[in-house]
């Protein structure tokens, strides 16, 4: 087996609390997982349960105020946590690229895309300005920005949404990176856009031999843009797997919850399911399983101890139901 | 168009500039002060060459000269067109050079304001932490003084210690000094507010995933945009320091009487004042309030002209 292009190993951030007394809480609780070259992994889960801190941290991009506790991120064998200032940006950029979630801001207003285009390619790439020039209108083109020339000369604002987020997407691609991290790419472009950028950015990942990790809330997104997929809830992944067989097999109660509440079209008229309850702050999490609280199947062991993560089938989800689920609630399933 | 060119500041101002010439076309008021502005900019620049007499040059004065009235007055020497002072110097070119050192105190002191507010703000606005916690408190620190007190307090001493001679050559260079240092806490202030509101946008993230370096951050993406207000105040800064130094040259304490500015040609003529002889201190003063007024107007034109939200409307 070939060696991962990214492997997280139970990564633990916190925040630096205000006050000096007060115990800092782990807010990323021992998240792990691999990512393979070429490989489209999506990451899902509701709002506040940690997705983009996760992104963030891969890149060590956070808040000044957030650390990584313990745990470790390898890039392409590389540990980022320990490299320096100089070295991490060579990595930024040049190996990782990022797509950011609103397209309004994602691109400086005083720059024409030209400027913009060639800075992020000349700053990590030793060509002439023309050739830079050649690679950018080659990426406008590979996004499908029409008249890519006429566009190079212009602003951030006389863009759409739809074309400034595929010009990001172009931006992204440009350095040829071996992994782009997509926070929630979609969620601000109309549904039409949604799905055009969306098979756009995985399919240029796909011919391109780029490793995807997007991270979105919407599981259907998800279906047919990704070939794993990871689910977080409160810090923790909950359970991972191979998309199809993750939805079509959901072993995670939260998991089955995420997708009983996708609206049903063989269902019209009737009320949306939800999953109940809030997920829990930082200071409610315990050693216990954090979904508890909600989940239908709650029991003793529940509340006493943190679920492990089994292998079940070919996925993986953390529930004490999958370690001994017929004793205790065969009843309920 | 030269597309291969690679320029980001000579584009964004070229760009900013068309839309700054039609927004300056429509507004008649600041299209006059702008013209009255640039007018006495290039009289300042020019005086050398324009001015009839040279002020500082005492052999072109003759005591017998002294106190004569304006040209519309009866009894005026066709050679003082704006008659002379008490020591016989013609006072439209003691204005006109009073003019220049009143406009390069102005420039150069805001020059130097402007650099330092905008070093020290865009530091504490991007680095935050300790940084922002030590130029913060420098910026309210500074808060606490009075400019002008600071100021007379600084040139007094000086003064006093280099002696009267010495004093007159580094006039100029301890005033730009003294006010560039007392007013940069604006900037500061101003800058880092709008890069705290800049910074955590999504396209300053995007060129922190990029690997850009946080210096190339700050000056190419971040300053660029939170420049329009620091562009209001200085030029409102340049009315301000050009008075504070008139004010300093009326007490006394500004430039030398040999050489002076706007300030010091009324503070000096001011004793004439009740002896009728109004013409010394009044004409420089008018001077001064159209200059200042011009400087005002074409701010305020500009804080409309920079504003966001008006560059948000366009299409």
């Amino acid at each position: 087996m070939t060696s991962p292009l990214l492997k997280v190993t139970d990564l633990r951030v916190n925040f630096i609390s205000r006050w000096p007394n007060e115990p800092s809480v782990d807010v990323l609780r021992g998240v792990s997982f691999e990512l393979y070259r070429g490989e489209r992994v999506a990451l899902v889960g509701e709002s506040g349960a940690g997705k983009s801190l996760l992104a963030t941290s891969i890149i060590q991009l956070f808040d000044s105020s957030a650390r990584i506790s313990q745990g470790e991120v390898e890039f392409e064998g590389q540990p980022l946590t320990q490299l320096k200032p100089k070295q991490l940006r060579q990595v930024r950029g040049r190996r990782i690229g990022m797509v950011f979630q609103d397209p309004m801001t994602n691109l400086n207003p005083t720059l024409t895309l030209e400027q913009q285009l060639l800075e992020c390619i000349l700053s990590h790439r030793r060509i002439s300005r023309a050739e830079a020039r050649l690679v950018a209108l080659h990426k406008l083109r590979q996004v499908h920005i029409p008249a890519p020339e006429a566009r190079l000369q212009q602003y951030p604002h006389q863009l759409s949404a739809g074309q400034r987020q595929r010009a990001t997407i172009a931006m992204a691609l440009a350095l040829e990176p071996a992994l782009i991290i997509a926070d929630e790419p979609t969620s601000a472009l109309d549904v039409t856009m949604q799905a055009e950028v969306m098979s756009l950015l995985t399919h240029l990942c796909h011919s391109n031999g780029v490793a995807l990790l997007l991270i979105t809330h919407d599981l259907s997104l998800v279906a047919h843009a990704s070939d794993r997929c990871l689910i977080m809830y409160a810090g923790q992944i909950v359970e991972q797997g191979p998309t199809h067989s993750l939805i079509n097999d959901a072993q995670h109660p939260y998991t089955q919850g995420l997708i009983k509440a996708l609206p049903q079209m063989s269902a019209p008229g009737q009320p949306l399911f939800q999953i109940p309850g809030q997920m829990p702050t930082v200071d409610e999490l315990g050693h216990y399983c954090a979904f508890a609280k909600r989940c239908e199947f709650a029991h003793d062991l529940c509340w006493k101890k943190a679920p492990a993560m089994p292998l079940v089938n070919d996925h993986r989800a953390s529930c004490h139901l999958l370690v001994a689920p017929k004793t205790h609630i065969g009843a309920k399933l | 168009m030269n597309t291969t060119k690679y320029n980001g500041h000579h584009v964004w101002r070229r760009f900013r500039r068309q839309q700054l010439w039609r927004q300056l076309r429509a507004n008649k008021t600041a299209f006059v002060s702008a013209i009255v502005l640039i007018a006495l900019c290039l009289l300042g620049l020019l005086t050398p060459w324009i001015s009839p007499f040279d002020p500082t040059n005492m052999q072109q004065q003759n005591i017998m000269d002294a106190e004569l009235p304006p040209f519309w007055q009866l009894g005026q020497d066709r050679r003082f067109l704006l008659g002379t002072d008490g020591l016989g110097r013609d006072l439209l070119s003691s204005i006109l050079y009073g003019l220049k050192n009143s406009l390069w105190i102005g420039f150069w002191a805001v020059i130097l304001q402007f650099t330092l507010g905008t070093c020290l703000g865009l530091c504490a606005g991007y680095f935050g932490g300790w940084a922002d916690r030590l130029i913060m408190s420098l910026v309210d620190f500074q808060l606490t003084f009075s400019s002008l007190m600071l100021a007379i307090l600084v040139l007094a001493i000086t003064r006093a210690a280099m002696g009267a001679h010495d004093y007159h050559i580094w006039a100029p260079w301890l005033l730009v000094l003294v006010l560039g240092l007392a007013d940069w806490p604006q900037y500061a202030r101003t800058l880092r507010a709008s890069v705290l509101a800049e910074k955590h946008k999504d396209y300053i993230a995007a060129a922190q995933v990029l690997g850009y370096h946080s210096r190339h951050i700050m000056v190419f993406h971040i300053l660029p945009n939170t420049l329009s207000p620091l562009l209001v105040i200085a030029t409102l800064q340049v009315a301000h320091v050009i008075l504070a130094e008139a004010a300093l040259s009326f007490l006394g304490i500004g430039m030398p009487y040999a050489n002076p500015s706007l300030g010091g040609l009324m503070g000096a003529g001011f004793e004439y004042m009740l002896s009728g002889i109004w013409w010394i201190a009044l004409l420089p003063g008018l001077a001064l309030l159209v200059l200042l007024f011009s400087i005002n107007l074409v701010a305020d034109w500009l804080r409309d002209a920079l504003d966001p939200k008006n560059l948000g409307q366009r299409p």
